[in-house]
C-alpha cells in the first residue's frame, strides 16, 4: 500500500493490517501518529523537504508500536536554502508487548544557504528488550571532495551542486515515482 | 577477577557512626543560609552570593521533564555538617573513624602508588589534604574551596558563578547558597601536572545532602587530570547530593575530569558540570554512574575559542528502581571547534537509563564537527532505555552526526564464548565489559581496576 499524505488534515494513522504500508509526504508542517497495532506490519515513511527564501517547517513524527513482531521506517531528507528553516522532533516508543520491534529514524538535513537552519530531536523511548533499534540525524553541506571532482571533470559549479542535490534526494523521490520501495 | 568480587561488595557496604561536631538542625531558611556564612567567617560578598542565591532557589521551579523529583522533600534535609575541627596534615592525624571508612575503599593504596595529591571529603568539609611538594613548587594551588575563598579571593571572585550562574537551574541555586567543601585547582601558565589529582567524596549521615563546589582553572598551556570518585554507604531514607562544577581551560589547556559515581541507591544525584574551553583548549569529561537512585547529570562544554576540542565519554547503568538521566552538551560558539559524545548505557532489572543530550553549533561557529553516538543496551523485558538527542546547526559549513541504538545482548555472541567453555554469567560480564571497554579504558589503572569489578558484580546480580 502506497499513500501520499501531503495533503491530508488526518494527524493519525491506525495500521491495523499486516504487510507494508508506504508512507509518503513533502513539504508537510504538524504532528503525524503512526500507530501500529497490528503484528508483522512493515511501515516505511518518507518526508522530503525542499526549503526556500523564509520557508519554515515544523514536523512532529511518532512512530507508536503496540504489538509485536513489527517493523518501522522513516527516513526524512531536507535540502535547506536561502533563509529556511526546519525544526523537527521524532520520536520511536515501543510499548513492552512489542518485542521483537524493529525500528529505525533517520534525518539527513543538508543546508545549503548561510542562512539556514536545522533543530532536529530523534527520540527513542524503549521498554522490551528484544528489539533492535536506531536513529541517525546528520546535517552538513554538500560534499566538498565529490563537487570538486565534479568541477575537475568540467561540469559547471552550479551544475555539480544540482547534480549532487539531486542524488541526495533521489532515495525519497524513487518512491514517489514507483510507489514503492 | 571473579573470585575478587565478593570481597569488593563488602568494602563497599560500609556505614560508620556519624562523628559530627557540629550540625544546623535540617531544613532551610535565611537564618540557615547566614548561619553556615558565619560559622565560616566568610567574607560579606559570599554571604550575599549566598543569601542571593537562597532567593533564587526558593523561586525557582523543579524541572518539569525528566525523572520525578517530587519525592525531595526540602525540609528534611541537613544543609551543613562539620566532620572534624579543623583538616589534618597527615594520615596518622585524621580519626580512626574516617581512617577505618577510607581503608575499606583503599585510599592508603592509592596514595602511596599513584595520587599526587589527596583532599578527601568526609561529611561536608575536606579534612585530609596532603600536596606533594614538586606540584606546590611548580605554584599548582589545589585545595578545598572554602580554604580557596579565603587564600585567593582574587581568583575566585574572577570565576566564581561565572559559568553556572544560580539563575541556571533550581539545583545550581541552591548550591550556591549552601554549598561547603569541594575542590579548588589553579594550574599555572605552561605547567604540566603528569599525575591525576583526585578527592574523595562521602555521605555517611542519614537525609543530609551534600553540596560541594568546585572550581578548575588551568591557565594557558597547563593540563590536568582530576578525578572524583564517589562511594557511599546505603542509607534508607531519602538524601540530596546537587553538586556544581565548573572549569576554565584557557588558551591551549587541556583538562580531563574523570567521576566514577556510586551513590548508594536512596541518593538523588542532581548535579550541574560546566567547562568553558578557551582557543585551543581540549576539555574532557569521563563520565561514569553507577549508583543513585536518580541521577541527572549533563557535563556541558562551552567550545568559545577557535579550534577548542571537546570531549564527553559517559558509561551509565540503571539497575533495579534506578533512573539515570545523564547525557552531555555541546555548544560550540567559535569557528573550527570539535566535539565529540560516546555515551554507553545498560539498563536491567527494571532500571530505566536515559540519555538527554545537546548539540549546538552557533553561526559564528563555522567549519565545526560534532559526533555523537549512543548505545543501549537492555537486559530484560523490565527496563527501560530512552535517548532525547537536541540538535541545532545554524550555519552550512559545519557538520553534525548523531547515532543511537538499541539491543539486547546478541545470542551467538554468548553462545560462541559457552562453546569455548565461559559460563553464562561470565560470558555476559564479559560482553558487558567489552560494551564499556573503549570508555573504561580512558581512566587510569585503580579505578578501571575498580570499576570492572563493580560492573561485574552487578551484572552477577541481574543474571544470579
Amino acid at each position: 500500500m502506497f499513500k501520499n499524505i501531503t495533503e491530508d488534515n488526518q494527524t493519525k494513522y491506525t495500521i491495523k493490517e499486516s504487510g507494508k504500508h508506504i508512507f509518503y509526504f513533502e513539504n508537510k508542517s504538524g504532528e503525524i501518529t503512526f500507530s501500529i497495532e497490528s503484528e508483522k506490519a512493515k511501515v516505511f515513511i518518507f518526508g522530503l523537504y525542499q526549503g526556500k527564501e523564509k520557508n519554515k517547517f515544523n514536523l512532529k513524527t511518532n512512530q507508536h508500536h503496540k504489538y509485536p513482531n513489527s517493523e518501522s521506517h522513516l527516513l526524512i531528507k531536507t535540502v535547506l536554502d536561502n533563509e529556511s528553516q526546519f525544526d523537527y522532533e521524532g520520536k520511536i516508543r515501543i510499548e513492552r508487548k512489542a518485542q521483537k520491534t524493529q525500528a529505525s529514524l533517520k534525518n539527513q538535513n543538508l543546508i545549503i544557504s548561510d542562512n539556514a537552519k536545522v533543530s532536529t530531536l530523534p527520540q527513542l523511548e524503549i521498554l522490551p528488550n528484544e528489539v533492535k533499534c536506531s536513529h541517525s540525524a546528520t546535517v552538513s553541506d554538500l560534499n566538498k571532495a565529490q563537487l570538486y571532482f565534479l568541477m575537475s571533470r568540467g561540469v559547471s559549479e552550479s551544475d555539480a551542486k544540482n547534480l549532487l542535490i539531486q542524488g541526495f534526494i533521489e532515495e525519497i523521490l524513487k518512491v514517489k515515482e514507483t510507489k514503492n520501495c | 577477577m571473579p573470585n575478587q568480587n565478593l570481597q569488593f561488595n563488602q568494602n563497599h557496604n560500609f556505614s560508620k557512626p556519624e562523628v559530627a561536631f557540629h550540625k544546623i538542625k535540617k531544613g532551610l531558611n535565611k537564618k540557615v543560609v547566614e548561619t553556615i556564612s558565619n560559622y565560616k567567617k566568610e567574607d560579606s560578598w559570599m554571604k550575599e552570593s549566598r543569601l542571593k542565591a537562597y532567593k533564587i532557589f526558593q523561586e525557582k521551579k523543579l524541572p518539569n521533564w525528566g525523572p520525578d523529583l517530587s519525592k525531595i522533600n526540602f525540609d528534611e534535609i541537613t544543609y551543613f555538617l562539620k566532620a572534624t575541627e579543623g583538616k589534618k596534615k597527615s594520615w596518622e592525624e585524621l580519626p580512626t573513624e574516617i581512617k577505618e571508612t577510607y581503608e575499606a575503599i583503599g585510599v592508603p593504596e592509592h596514595e602511596k602508588k599513584w595520587l599526587s595529591g589527596v583532599s578527601a571529603q568526609y561529611e561536608s568539609e575536606v579534612v585530609y589534604e596532603s600536596i606533594q611538594k614538586d606540584l606546590e613548587e611548580k605554584g599548582v594551588i589545589f585545595c578545598d574551596m572554602d580554604t580557596a575563598v579565603k587564600k585567593y579571593p582574587n581568583i575566585v571572585k574572577k570565576y566564581f558563578r561565572k559559568l553556572i550562574p544560580p539563575t541556571d537551574n533550581k539545583f545550581a541555586a541552591l548550591n550556591t547558597a549552601v554549598w561547603s567543601g569541594g575542590t579548588f585547582i589553579y594550574i599555572p601558565e605552561n605547567v604540566k601536572v603528569e599525575l591525576p589529582l583526585q578527592a574523595y567524596f562521602r555521605i555517611n549521615q542519614e537525609r543530609f545532602g551534600q553540596f560541594e563546589r568546585t572550581l578548575i582553572i588551568a591557565d594557558k598551556n597547563s593540563s590536568i587530570h582530576y578525578i572524583e570518585g564517589c562511594t557511599a554507604p546505603t542509607y534508607s531514607t531519602n538524601s540530596l547530593h546537587a553538586a556544581v562544577v565548573e572549569i576554565f581551560a584557557l588558551e591551549n589547556a587541556r583538562v580531563r575530569y574523570t567521576t566514577i559515581q556510586n551513590w548508594s541507591n536512596n541518593i538523588y544525584n542532581l548535579v550541574t558540570k560546566r567547562a568553558r574551553a578557551e582557543k585551543k583548549a581540549t576539555v574532557e569529561w569521563v563520565d561514569c554512574n553507577i549508583g543513585s537512585a536518580v541521577t541527572m547529570k549533563y557535563p556541558a562544554i562551552l567550545l568559545a575559542g577557535e579550534k577548542a576540542r571537546g570531549e564527553l565519554l559517559s558509561i551509565s547503568l540503571a539497575g533495579e528502581n534506578q533512573h539515570q538521566d545523564t547525557g552531555g552538551k555541546m555548544i560550540h560558539f567559535a569557528p573550527n571547534t570539535i566535539s565529540k559524545i560516546i555515551n554507553k548505557s545498560i539498563a536491567k532489572d527494571g532500571g530505566r537509563s536515559s540519555y538527554r543530550g545537546l548539540v549546538d553549533i552557533k553561526k559564528n561557529a563555522e567549519n565545526s564537527k560534532n559526533y555523537t553516538q549512543c548505545d543501549a543496551l537492555i537486559l530484560d523485558d523490565i527496563s527501560q532505555s530512552d535517548t532525547y538527542p537536541k540538535i541545532n546547526q545554524e550555519n552550512k559549513t559545519s557538520i553534525i552526526a548523531h547515532e543511537a541504538s538499541t539491543e539486547k545482548i546478541d545470542k551467538d555472541k554468548i553462545f560462541y564464548l559457552m562453546s569455548r567453555g565461559l559460563s553464562k554469567d561470565k560470558a555476559q560480564a564479559m560482553i558487558i565489559n567489552g560494551f564499556f571497554d573503549s570508555i573504561i579504558r580512558k581512566i587510569p589503572l585503580e579505578y578501571s581496576v575498580e570499576l570492572y569489578r563493580l560492573i561485574n558484580l552487578e551484572m552477577k546480580k541481574s543474571v544470579g
